[in-house]
């Protein structure tokens, strides 16, 4: 898909910096013409375009080319139009640091901007840092928020794994059961899932029973399946990878019919047909979601507005083709995160990279967003001090092959303390 | 100092994890046991019928025929267009998109030649003899048949051929820039001119059957095609011109075993098993830039492997004095099976990158323009989606493997008959290679279907 974005398709940047008289005459440069300078607003794109995060990457740039569509049919930023200069990183920490580089010094990029993976984060946030290019990741990960990265680096468009975690456990609590068997990969994410749940269901008066561990490069579960303890009343499962259908599956036959209550997260189906052959035994069971993947009864506004937008049906499907599933848990934070980067541009009086700390300073003193078409994931809440965005989650439940919410938990249910000032640390 | 900054990444990067299930997760799901014993019982089955078959019936499976008179391509010509289709990818790829999925630079190379007209060649012939976008402007500014001013030196074989395969894979396979638009077009065009100065020295021809790397790549693969253009036409088993192929040097028996090493080690540094040998969690790939080292080893080893193992395959049961040339010869039989292994590793990727290319043709510069008239059009993964459909592929890739194998079966007993006099003799002396063949296609049947991470 076309990734230069601009107001119109035949402008290059050297005609809209080298020919005033020319754009004043352009009906659609028109519309920017108020602003001093119609140079456009230049958003470095690192996106996963090939490596393991492609099938992510790929929507991700749709929600970003879609996003930036709206702003500059909007008006732009400041009277300017923006302009996405798309970089692949490979899905590669160090091809990740070069491109935010290209960014700061070749591209002449205002921010950098996109990033999911949390190894490609942790490996180019460093280099924002030292160039002092504002960086929006959009990677769910706690590393914003825990304070290993920088003032350059922010989360603002989507809510991290530790706040997603805990947020789950008094529904879990109150409506599943008490006693939960853990099943998770054995390394950091699963342990990740491991100690914040625990210590969050814990809080709800529940326990978890039996964790079970299971080593990343086991493709069949059919031994781990009898690990769980009679009395469980809830499997909390975090697989992820090729396998995870298999898993699914075997633990459908294990189970039978008498299954316990079972809750999962849907970072193992995302972009993956619920419906496909083997996950029939999801039937009744929940899944937590960034954001519904299927339209909801209750539909909002911003929802309908923001999948018409980026081409995605009411089943979370490309509306060219519905078998193409879409990454709809996580790309809304490329939509959300561009909208308070617009905003925070607007707030700073933001005129060129000489104002890039302006824009931080500014996007730190954000608080509540509410629900709108700059949100339709749903209403957020920003913490400047560390960077890192706290948002409703949901749960939803498999019914008849269709993800139906169950439940929306409150933002309150999402935070915990800080564990880092960024603006405290200087530019 | 890089296993510690590894190290950090893993302790502290996973807080989200996205290795998805996607087409491999829906590949488990298949009865991918029962395809890969079936596979091999296919194959086993082809030696039985080798075995079966005398002289006369294998000189005849591979005999062309005649068709009709073709008139002689103008050479100049296609060539020509090339090379000016050459050089605006290299524009694009130095002033286009960076993004490498919206610029024909490098989705002309890595989707259109190095994937379709590969594959194409292998079916209908050297077509790139036509198309390379050199050897119509060398007839243009230096005539059709100039003499050199040096001659390459004999000893020399093939050999800077498949030191630039070599690297090229290295490159290709090992390297986290290999689809930056702008390091492939300055690549490229030094490539280009490194080819066109080499003509220059050592004679057109010369430079492209012994150095030019793609040109010599794409020639042993159209061997494999049922076609070929002399005074007239010929068409035969897919492979008879193998068994009419001059005995190749060491330098091209070898340049064709890379071929296939090289096509099994790209299959084998996705899946599970070969991340864990590095100690890499497959659930959480760190990129390729973390392994750039251990990848060009495994290349390496890989090929070194093949090259022994084949040797001694041929060795075992070789006439006195004639391991050499048995070894060389032979060689050239597994290029349907490297064939196939390009085609099967590249074709899900093709899919989806195929539908780039056409967006990036209606729209080379990315901004928006519509030269094709495609109207809103959304790069599908769906196929990747559905069983029938990850089914179609799957199965599409395993029979390419397995007629691959057949081939190849068949052209090393027919090759085998030049040197042995009975049905007897080219029945032993095939066993060692048709235990390889048989193995070879548990092994590429396996590499499709076992879990991948990378």
């Amino acid at each position: 898909m076309s990734k230069l974005i601009k107001p119109t398709p035949t402008l290059t940047r050297r005609t809209l910096l080298g020919t005033a008289a020319a754009a004043a005459a352009t009906p659609l440069l028109g519309r920017y013409a108020q602003a001093q300078s119609s140079e456009p607003i230049r958003i470095g794109f690192q996106v996963h375009r090939t490596g393991i995060g492609a099938s992510y990457g790929r929507w991700y740039d749709r929600t970003t080319t879609a996003a930036v569509k709206r702003i500059n049919d909007m008006g732009g930023i400041n009277g300017r139009p923006v302009e996405i200069v798309a970089e692949d990183d490979g899905t590669d920490p160090k091809r990740g640091a070069e491109v935010v580089e290209k960014f700061a010094t070749q591209h002449n990029c205002d921010i950098g901007f996109g990033t999911l993976f949390s190894h490609v984060v942790y490996g180019s946030a460093p280099r924002a840092g030292e160039l002092k290019l504002p960086y929006f990741v959009v990677s769910e990960g706690h590393h914003v928020a825990s304070g290993a990265l920088n003032r350059w680096t922010m989360q603002p468009g989507i809510t991290d794994v530790k706040s997603q975690v805990q947020a789950m456990a008094p529904f879990v609590a109150d409506n599943l059961g008490k006693k939960v068997t853990m099943i998770y990969p054995d390394f950091a994410f699963g342990h990740d899932h491991r100690d914040y749940f625990s210590e969050a269901i814990e809080k709800q008066g529940g326990e978890v029973v039996a964790k079970i561990a299971i080593p990343p490069s086991e493709t069949s579960f059919t031994k781990y399946f009898p690990k769980i303890p009679r009395d469980t009343e809830v499997i909390y499962h975090v697989m992820i990878g090729p396998a995870v259908l298999t898993f699914v599956k075997e633990m459908g036959e294990f189970f039978g019919p008498s299954k316990p209550e079972i809750f999962g997260f849907l970072d193992s189906l995302e972009a993956v047909d619920i419906n496909s052959p083997g996950l029939e035994f999801l039937e009744g069971t929940y899944f937590w979601e960034g954001n519904p993947r299927h339209a909801q009864a209750d539909q909002s506004s911003h929802d309908k507005m923001y999948r018409e937008a980026v081409g995605v049906d009411e089943n979370g499907a490309s509306v060219s083709d519905a078998k193409d599933v879409s990454t709809y848990s996580h790309m809304f934070g490329c939509w959300e995160t561009l909208n308070i980067v617009k905003r925070g541009m607007e707030a700073a009086d933001y005129k060129g990279i000489a104002d890039r700390s302006k824009l931080i300073e500014a996007i730190e003193e954000m608080s509540d967003m509410p629900l709108s078409d700059d949100h339709p994931q749903g209403a957020k809440r920003f913490n400047g001090k560390t960077h890192q965005t706290f948002g409703h989650q949901y749960i939803s439940k498999v019914d008849s092959g269709k993800l139906v919410l169950a439940h929306t938990s409150s933002i309150e249910d999402t935070l915990y303390e800080d564990e880092v000032d960024y603006t405290a640390q200087s530019f | 100092m890089h296993k510690t900054w590894l190290s950090f990444v893993l302790l502290l990067a996973p807080a989200a994890a996205f290795a998805h299930a996607g087409q491999q997760g829906l590949v488990l799901l298949l009865p991918t046991e029962i395809y890969i014993v079936s596979g091999g019982l296919v194959v086993a089955a082809t030696v039985a019928l080798a075995a079966l078959m005398d002289h006369d019936s294998l000189h005849r499976l591979f005999r062309a025929r005649p068709l009709f008179t073709v008139p002689a391509p103008w050479c100049a010509g296609p060539s020509l267009i090339s090379t000016l289709v050459f050089s605006a990818c290299i524009w694009l790829g130095l002033f286009g998109p960076y993004d490498p999925l919206a610029n024909l630079m490098t989705l002309g190379l890595w989707t259109v030649v190095w994937i379709a007209l590969v594959v194409l060649c292998g079916l209908f012939g050297n077509l790139w003899a036509w198309l390379n976008p050199w050897s119509g402007l060398f007839r243009l500014l230096s005539g059709p048949d100039p003499t050199p001013p040096f001659k390459l030196p004999d000893r020399l074989g093939c050999w800077p051929a498949v030191l630039l395969l070599m690297a090229f894979n290295g490159f290709g396979i090992a390297s986290v820039n290999a689809t930056d638009p702008r390091v492939l077009a300055i690549l490229a065009s030094l490539y280009w001119m490194f080819t066109f100065v080499m003509m220059m020295l050592f004679g057109a021809q010369n430079w492209l059957q012994r150095g030019e790397f793609l040109s010599v790549f794409i020639s042993l693969f159209a061997k494999i095609s049922p076609f070929r253009r002399d005074a007239k036409l010929q068409v035969g088993t897919p492979g008879w011109r193998i068994t009419t192929a001059a005995t190749p040097s060491l330098s091209l028996a070898v340049f064709a075993l890379v071929l296939l090493g090289t096509g099994t080690f790209d299959g084998l540094n996705e899946t599970f098993f070969w991340l864990v040998q590095l100690g890499v969690n497959p659930l959480e790939f760190p990129g390729r830039s973390a392994i750039v080292t251990e990848t060009l080893i495994g290349l390496a080893v890989t090929n070194i492997c093949l090259c022994l193992i084949f040797y001694i395959c041929v060795w075992v049961t070789a006439p006195k004095g004639q391991t050499g040339i048995l070894f060389r010869r032979q060689t050239f039989t597994i290029l349907p099976i490297a064939l196939a292994y390009h085609f099967a590793h590249f074709l899900p990727g093709f899919l989806v990158d195929a539908q780039h290319t056409l967006v990036a043709l209606s729209s080379p510069l990315g901004q928006g323009t519509d030269y094709l008239n495609l109207g809103p059009f959304f790069v599908t993964t769906g196929f990747f989606n559905t069983t029938a459909t990850v089914r179609a592929i799957f199965l599409s890739q395993a029979a390419a493997i397995v007629i691959g194998h057949v081939l190849a079966i068949l052209l090393s007993h027919r090759v085998a008959s030049d040197y042995f006099a009975t049905r007897r003799g080219i029945l032993i002396s095939q066993l060692p290679l048709s235990a390889f063949m048989i193995g070879y296609t548990i092994l590429g049947l396996w590499l499709l279907a076992t879990a991948k991470g990378a």
